[in-house]
């Protein structure tokens, strides 16, 4: 269930899944467009200006638009995810977090993160960045060694060695493959078809996947969720006050978020 | 005389770098003020009490409309779309938007721990009137990149676009006013607004009772 995925689709989804409230795709029809007397008394010049000479520079970000075919679905998951989220998610996260102590909870993260360490590590070097393949292995070996089984980070602490987040959703980018669409998973949340074949791709490198039984294993990969999840309540919140069109604030924000991921 | 002449032209050239420090400081020294600015306020405690959250989101709110050009972000969030509105409806469309942004900018950057710093980690020009100021705000030892796009008017430095974990807010609002605008009109998207705009009053008032 766990792997750099999960730092993707599962803390994005965390993250990000908005919803609730009626469902938007039942809109009305479009009006005609309004013909309406300006008050110019009152209107600066800056809303008189017909020129958009960005529209150049914003349409090459436009590529991050990805199909939604399977959009039905997508809008039920999302709502399914959005109160899996209230109703579960966090506040099992919030009574984790009221029980244990910051430090503690940080270093959790901090063991999950570099126990996937082959994921990152395979897909640096298949996209062939030996640079950072190289700084993943040593990060792993001073995190592993003087980190206490990864639970502290001193390769970032102190060597400023950062991590690099690749995983096969990416190298699969990387390679010239698309996201083909979107789809949301229930409790997974938004991903793409590129990007749900990484995410089961990289479980394959995943220790938490050989766990036995498999219950303890979904047991693991549950914590590493609720844990990282006690560290960024609030943030989903955000995202959801913030939107107009909430299932399409998300759907983009995944895309966006996943191709700075790509780019890097 | 010579001498003379050089320490003039070196009293001129120091006037000069002097004046165009004062005139436009860099576009990440014009953020720091009021990032910094608007942390003291979220963190101040006289605002702790629920009655005081309108108080305290008021100061903020006048904090970010001297650093953020809203004009320009609801142009570029609505890009095309621009052109079917009419100045009347650009204005109040600009209006709402911008209360909009900064409330969600403002609740992005605040989450809900205490102990939030913002670092600036650097600026790039991007064009010869256009940059991006790097920050990294970190709350609970989770670290989240906040990048600004800042655009140079009339000497001064103002935002136009807030990246937060490579998520334009800016692109972010486009998709959801594309959608919506391909069903309904400029109306009808400025009455979404306003709904949105007074269920977060709402919140804010059911918090403060």
């Amino acid at each position: 269930m766990d792997s750099g995925f999960t730092k993707t689709a599962v803390m994005l989804g965390l993250l990000m899944f908005l919803g609730a409230g009626p469902v938007p795709w039942g809109c009305g029809p479009a009006g005609a467009a309004q013909a309406e007397e300006a008050a110019p008394e009152e209107i600066g010049d800056e809303f008189l200006d017909d020129d958009l000479d960005f529209l150049d520079e914003e349409e090459q970000q436009d590529i991050r638009r990805v199909a939604d075919p399977l959009a039905p679905w997508n809008r039920l998951m999302y709502h399914f995810n959005d109160k899996f989220y209230f109703w579960l998610l966090k506040p099992v996260a919030q009574g984790y977090k009221a029980v244990t102590p910051t430090p503690v909870r940080i270093g959790v993260k901090n063991f999950f993160h570099n126990l996937i360490y082959p994921i990152r590590l395979a897909n640096c070097l298949a996209q062939g960045k030996m640079g950072a393949a190289g700084t993943e292995t040593e990060r792993f070996l001073t995190n592993t060694f003087v980190g206490i089984l990864g639970f502290g980070d001193p390769a970032r602490d102190r060597l400023n060695m950062l991590p690099h987040d690749e995983d096969l959703g990416q190298t699969l980018a990387y390679y010239g493959v698309g996201n083909g669409f979107y789809i949301v998973w229930p409790i997974l949340g938004p991903s793409t078809l590129r990007d749900s074949v990484g995410f089961v791709g990289d479980r394959f490198l995943n220790p938490v996947t050989y766990v036995d039984p498999t219950a303890l294993s979904i047991g693991v990969s549950a914590y590493d969720t609720v844990n990282d999840t006690s560290l960024r309540i609030g943030d989903y919140e955000s995202l959801k006050e913030a939107a107009v069109e909430p299932y399409n604030a998300l759907r983009n924000a995944y895309i966006q978020y996943r191709q700075t991921k790509v780019a890097q | 005389m010579k001498l003379t002449l050089t320490g003039i032209l070196a009293v001129m050239v120091l006037a000069a770098v002097a004046g165009a420090q004062e005139v436009s400081a860099g576009p990440m020294e014009a953020l720091k003020g009021p990032v910094n600015t608007v942390l003291q306020i979220l963190q101040d405690p006289q605002y702790d009490p629920p009655e005081q959250r309108q108080l305290q989101r008021d100061r903020i709110w006048d904090v970010t409309r001297g650093i953020f050009d809203f004009t320009e972000m609801a142009k570029r969030s609505l890009a095309l779309n621009w052109r079917a509105f009419t100045p009347r409806q650009r204005k109040e469309f600009t209006e709402l938007f911008s209360e909009l942004t900064a409330h969600s900018y403002l609740e992005q950057i605040k989450g809900t721990y205490t102990g939030l710093a913002v670092e600036f980690l650097g600026e790039e020009m991007l064009s010869g009137d256009k940059a991006m100021v790097k920050t990294k705000v970190r709350r609970e030892e989770v670290e989240t990149p906040v990048d600004y796009r800042m655009l140079q008017e009339g000497g001064r430095w103002l935002v136009y676009d807030v990246n937060i974990e490579g998520v334009s807010l800016v692109q972010n609002y486009r998709t959801q006013f594309r959608e919506i605008l391909a069903k309904e009109t400029p109306e009808q998207l400025i009455q979404k607004l306003k709904d949105k705009l007074q269920e977060q009053k709402e919140e804010l008032a059911e918090a403060a009772s």
